[in-house]
């Protein structure tokens, strides 16, 4: 599958078949669950990341269904077009936004996603306590429906 | 304290109680629960200036930990027979906030002057009692308050009767010539008498004579109201306003003359001509009264009577007979009492006394008999009422026929009336038309007065004699009329002065509700009148005056004129019309205006605490720094109870440096306070003061390390999380700089 | 011209302080103000006083921006007031540069009409808003200033790790401000 075409899939989903949600809700119902978690554990932000993973992965294990059932795109045939389909129908019919995929390694088995437009992260500003800035993965919970979901389809 | 019901109906003679110098009350009684201002303001001011009297002191002060010597004095004050007086007939009824003290002094400040010119036998009959001054000396006192009700009949007839009438006795020789005069000015020996006030009471008593109004308003402070008097009372007689002017001449003879009829002769002719006669800008035309004083050990009634019926059938009717004993009363006499102290002194009188007053136990007041004193108030009652007042009242009366209302037509609207009037005044003041527009050519520039007898003048002194009969309605008609007139002619004084009275009067008519009075307009004629006085004529005094005027006015008329007075009080400090404890004195003044102002409705806006709190703890500072912490603790005090109603319940500041500031003060009035209490360096006060300001210095300098110490409660109970954000360093947070900047 | 702006929560805690110069007119932006350096505290009590007034105003004026509404005569300080909806006050104060010229007269009062030609002299530059704190110009800059802060309080107030009634410690917001103070003032 071309990559202009999954560009195309994307469009289409994001502007048919996904019902929208006003992105300051969004964000600010995620900001909060991170500062309460931040709290929660009382600012031990790697338990913070833990935990916003172990949310991300549970979201991602039902997420995948959705997000099969909407797109009917079939298996990916190689690990970059399993790459493609994330930044550009997963992220697009989700959160509209379309990362960049990057940094392959030389044995295609690790990218980056390069997010230049993050809504999750709008208005945020890390706590200036000296360490947050360095320790808290403020939107690692899309680091864990990635695992959840590409989890749920065997890889 | 009594209660109206048990009280006296009548007036009981202030010796009475021999422990006060002086208790002849001025403000109308109230009731026991509101006793805190019933103090009359001269009982205030003689104690102010003698450390041994008994101090008044109200319930809430003797609470506060910090202010001491209070008890002792308390059952003095307590003991002292409150005049009960009916305050039926008085406009203030049911005001009973602190400015109706002020507002009467106002009132009385500006009353009738009547001349006493006695002659040489008379004044030595009294030198013989102990009066150093002679007759005028012995008299002047019982002129302030006329004993009894005054009844005063209006323009339009109506009659109102008054409780606190008064009028100014003052010597023949010397009106209208400066006084022997000191170096300074009148504000400058103000201030003077300010700071010997300060001194003697060595900063502990000041602030504990300071009262405290029932409804939480701050007091006007005893050294405020001593200002106010001197200031009403220190103007010099002036061609442009003619409160100083004689409203009627004493003239008093003795029974020892040998030669009555002449000399009562010679000094009626005084008047007019030789050395001793007035200036010219004074009317002529003011009443001749004749009073024979005398004397009842040497002399015989009989023929002191015969001699009276032949004045009487001389001179008409307004003549008296004074019957004094001429031996000398001393403390132990039976039926001796003190000489009242007169309220109105001017600051000069005020340095003078205060040097004469050598050892302040026993000072020179001295005694007299209490059978003359009731002569003498007898005497001035009868002065008062049976002559000046209907003398005033005819000539308003005259004037506004003859000379005001044909001003009035000129300008259109009483034309029939002029008409009227047209044939009849006209004989005498060739003068009266053409004054409304353009120069009339009756000012003369060189002299900058007006001739006595021209309609500029006449009306002047018409709208004057109203105020002083308390018609402030005609006489602010009256003064409105003429304001612009003097414009006209560049005689720029009496613009001011016309500008300031009229304001002044417009203020005072208790009828007006502040609805009817245009705020903007009262404003406006104070500013212009304060723009006259000030850059035209370099006139400081009259400036101040009318400053304070408006001030006191504008404050006791309550609402929004409260932001007014405030504003006009900053003026005075800004135009610098005051020494150094003059601007800490007009500091007070701001917060007790910003005070006064009282938040309305559930809402609770409207209210000006915030502001007065900051004055009042700008006050502090200041007395603080002038090394007076008794007077910064009260302020201090004041400020805190301003401050409650806005502050969270722990009484912190929101804002970390105003905390500091305050703490800082707080202690530093502490330390000083504490100091001054424990040497009690009566005899070494300079050494104290420098230790003092190094205190306060030493402490201003350590902020920024108290600062990070006041800081993190503040932000601790806001933010939740807590971890996020260290205690305040001073050096590291990023904002810092950017405000040290 | 100097410059002090507070952030006041609707409880009068001060949620963000910041002092600056004008930079119009050759300014640098520094803050030059005519207390001693002793006496800075003075500006938390003229604004702290200021709330009197606003408090009435804010009732009175249906808008945002409340304009100026309280002077401090004795320092010549002018208080310039903008509420959000939520209760937020925005309070700027700003002084016009002290004059070693002036007399004691003519530091007065901004409504007073001895004042008028004194004020009006104060620093030939090019921009008005420097010279008269109180005259169209001015009030419309510091309404342009108070928007664009209003703008960025809001963003920082949605930030997560914004706690309400919390001091503002954003760096970026007290960027913004001073960029706003520039721009604008």
């Amino acid at each position: 599958m071309s990559s202009t075409k999954t560009s195309r899939i994307g469009e289409e989903i994001w502007k048919t078949r996904v019902d929208k949600v006003n992105a300051e809700l969004v964000t600010l119902t995620y900001g909060t669950i991170v500062a309460q978690l931040c709290q929660d554990y009382d600012s031990n932000y790697q338990d913070v990341n833990k935990q916003l993973d172990k949310m991300g992965y549970n979201i991602g294990m039902r997420l995948i269904e959705e997000f099969l059932a909407k797109s009917g795109v079939g298996r990916c045939a190689n690990f970059r077009e399993t790459a493609d389909m994330i930044a550009k129908v997963g992220f697009k019919i989700f959160l509209n936004v379309t990362p960049t995929v990057t940094n392959w390694t030389s044995d295609n088995t690790q990218f980056s996603l390069i997010f230049e437009d993050n809504p999750l992260a709008d208005f945020v500003e890390l706590p200036d306590d000296g360490r947050a800035q360095d320790e808290l993965w403020f939107s690692n919970i899309l680091c864990g429906v990635l695992r959840g979901s590409l989890e749920m389809v065997s890889y | 304290m009594t209660s109206p019901g048990d009280a006296a109906p009548v007036k009981p003679p202030p010796s009475f109680s021999p422990g006060v110098a002086r208790v002849a009350s001025t403000s109308p009684s109230r009731y026991p629960g509101e006793h805190e201002t019933t103090q009359s303001l001269d009982a205030e001011l003689a104690e102010s200036q003698s450390v041994s009297s008994p101090t008044p002191l109200s319930g809430t002060i003797a609470d506060l930990p910090i202010r001491p010597g209070s008890s002792h004095s308390r059952s003095g004050r307590s003991s002292t027979p409150q005049l009960a007086r009916s305050s039926i007939g008085s406009p203030f009824d049911g005001r009973s906030d602190g400015s109706e003290d002020i507002r009467s002094s106002i009132i009385r400040s500006f009353s009738p002057t009547i001349a006493v010119h006695a002659s040489e036998d008379t004044d030595d009959l009294v030198r013989n009692k102990g009066f150093k001054g002679g007759f005028w000396e012995l008299i002047r006192p019982f002129g302030e308050t006329v004993s009894g009700k005054v009844v005063i009949r209006d323009s339009i007839g109506s009659s109102r009767a008054w409780e606190d009438y008064g009028v100014r006795l003052a010597d023949f020789k010397g009106i209208g010539r400066a006084p022997a005069s000191r170096d300074s000015g009148p504000l400058a020996q103000m201030e003077e008498v300010l700071t010997k006030q300060l001194d003697s009471s060595n900063g502990m008593l000041g602030a504990s004579v300071r009262t405290k109004d029932v409804l939480g308003f701050p007091a006007t402070t005893p050294l405020c109201k001593s200002f106010l008097q001197q200031l009403l009372c220190s103007a010099p007689t002036a061609p442009h306003e003619t409160f100083g002017h004689p409203v009627a001449n004493v003239i008093a003879i003795s029974s020892r003359n040998a030669a009555p009829l002449e000399t009562l002769r010679q000094l009626y002719a005084d008047g007019t001509t030789g050395d001793k006669q007035l200036p010219d800008w004074v009317n002529q035309e003011y009443l001749r009264y004749y009073v024979l004083v005398h004397d009842e050990e040497r002399d015989d009634i009989t023929e002191s009577i015969k001699l009276y019926d032949q004045m009487k059938r001389h001179f008409g009717l307004h003549c008296h007979l004074l019957r004094l004993r001429s031996s000398q009363c001393v403390v132990t006499d039976d039926d001796s009492m003190q000489l009242p102290q007169c309220e109105w002194l001017s600051p000069l009188e005020h340095l003078s006394g205060a040097e004469a007053l050598v050892d302040l136990g026993t000072d020179g007041t001295p005694y007299l008999f209490g059978s003359d004193a009731t002569a003498i108030r007898a005497f001035i009652r009868e002065l008062v009422v049976q002559s000046v007042i209907p003398f005033m009242e005819n000539k308003v009366a005259v004037w506004n026929d003859q000379v005001a209302s044909r001003r009035r037509g000129i300008s259109g609207r009483f034309m029939s009336m002029s008409r009227r009037w047209a044939g009849f005044g006209s004989s005498s003041r060739s003068s009266i038309g053409g004054s409304s527009g353009g120069n009339s050519g009756n000012y003369d520039t060189t002299q900058h007065s007006y001739s006595p007898d021209s309609p500029e003048a006449v009306l002047r002194k018409m709208a004057d004699y109203a105020f002083m009969l308390r018609d402030w309605k005609l006489a602010a008609s009256t003064y409105d009329m003429i304001r612009s007139d003097y414009g006209n002619d560049k005689a720029w004084k009496y613009h001011a002065g016309a500008h300031e009275m009229c304001a002044v009067s417009m203020l005072l008519n208790p009828l007006a509700t502040s609805a009817k009075i245009k705020l903007e307009s009262v404003d406006q004629m104070f500013e212009t009148a304060c723009y006259s006085y000030l850059t035209r004529c370099s006139d400081a005094t009259h400036a101040l005056r009318c400053l304070s005027l408006a001030v006191e006015l504008l404050k006791s008329r309550g609402g929004s004129a409260t932001e007014s007075a405030a504003k006009w009080a900053m003026r005075v400090m800004d135009f610098g019309l005051v020494g150094s404890v003059g601007q800490i004195l007009y500091t007070e003044r701001v917060a007790a205006c910003y005070a006064s102002k009282t938040a309305v409705g559930a809402a609770k806006w409207g209210g000006r605490r915030r502001k007065a709190g900051m004055w009042s703890t700008l006050a502090a500072d200041q007395w603080l720094k002038a090394g007076q912490p008794t007077l910064a603790s009260a302020c201090l005090e004041e400020a805190e109870r301003l401050y409650a109603d806005v502050l969270q319940a722990n009484g912190a500041f929101p804002m970390a440096e105003m905390q500091s500031f305050v703490d800082n003060l707080r202690h530093a009035v502490k330390v000083e306070y504490l100091e001054a209490r424990g040497f009690d360096a009566r005899d070494e006060p300079t050494s104290e003061d420098p230790l003092g300001t190094e205190e306060t210095s030493e402490k201003l300098d350590m902020r920024h390390h108290r600062r990070s110490l006041v800081g993190p409660p503040v932000q601790l109970d806001a933010g939740g999380l807590d971890t996020t954000q260290g205690p305040l360093d001073p050096k590291s947070p990023p904002n810092d700089d950017f405000e040290q900047a | 011209m100097s410059y002090y702006f507070t952030i006041l929560s609707p409880t009068d805690t001060p949620l963000f302080n910041i002092a600056f110069g004008t930079s119009k007119g050759g300014g640098d932006g520094i803050a030059r103000f005519r207390f001693p350096e002793t006496a800075q505290y003075m500006n938390q009590f003229i604004i702290h006083s200021s709330l009197d007034i606003l408090e009435e105003a804010q009732w009175t004026n249906g808008g945002m921006y409340l304009k100026h509404i309280d002077t401090y005569p004795p320092a010549a300080a002018y208080i310039t007031a903008f509420l959000t909806p939520s209760g937020a006050r925005f309070l700027l104060l700003h002084q016009p540069p002290h004059l070693p010229s002036s007399t004691s007269i003519s530091s007065g009062l901004g409504s007073s009409s001895l004042l008028g030609t004194a004020g009006s002299t104060t620093r030939a530059s090019s921009s008005s808003i420097a010279a008269n704190p109180t005259s169209p110009q001015t009030e419309e800059a510091v309404r342009q200033f108070m928007n664009e802060v209003y703008e960025s309080y809001v963003k920082t107030a949605m930030s997560p790790f914004y706690k309400q009634g919390m001091e503002i410690k954003s760096p970026v917001f007290r960027t913004r401000v001073t960029a706003a103070g520039k721009k604008w003032l």
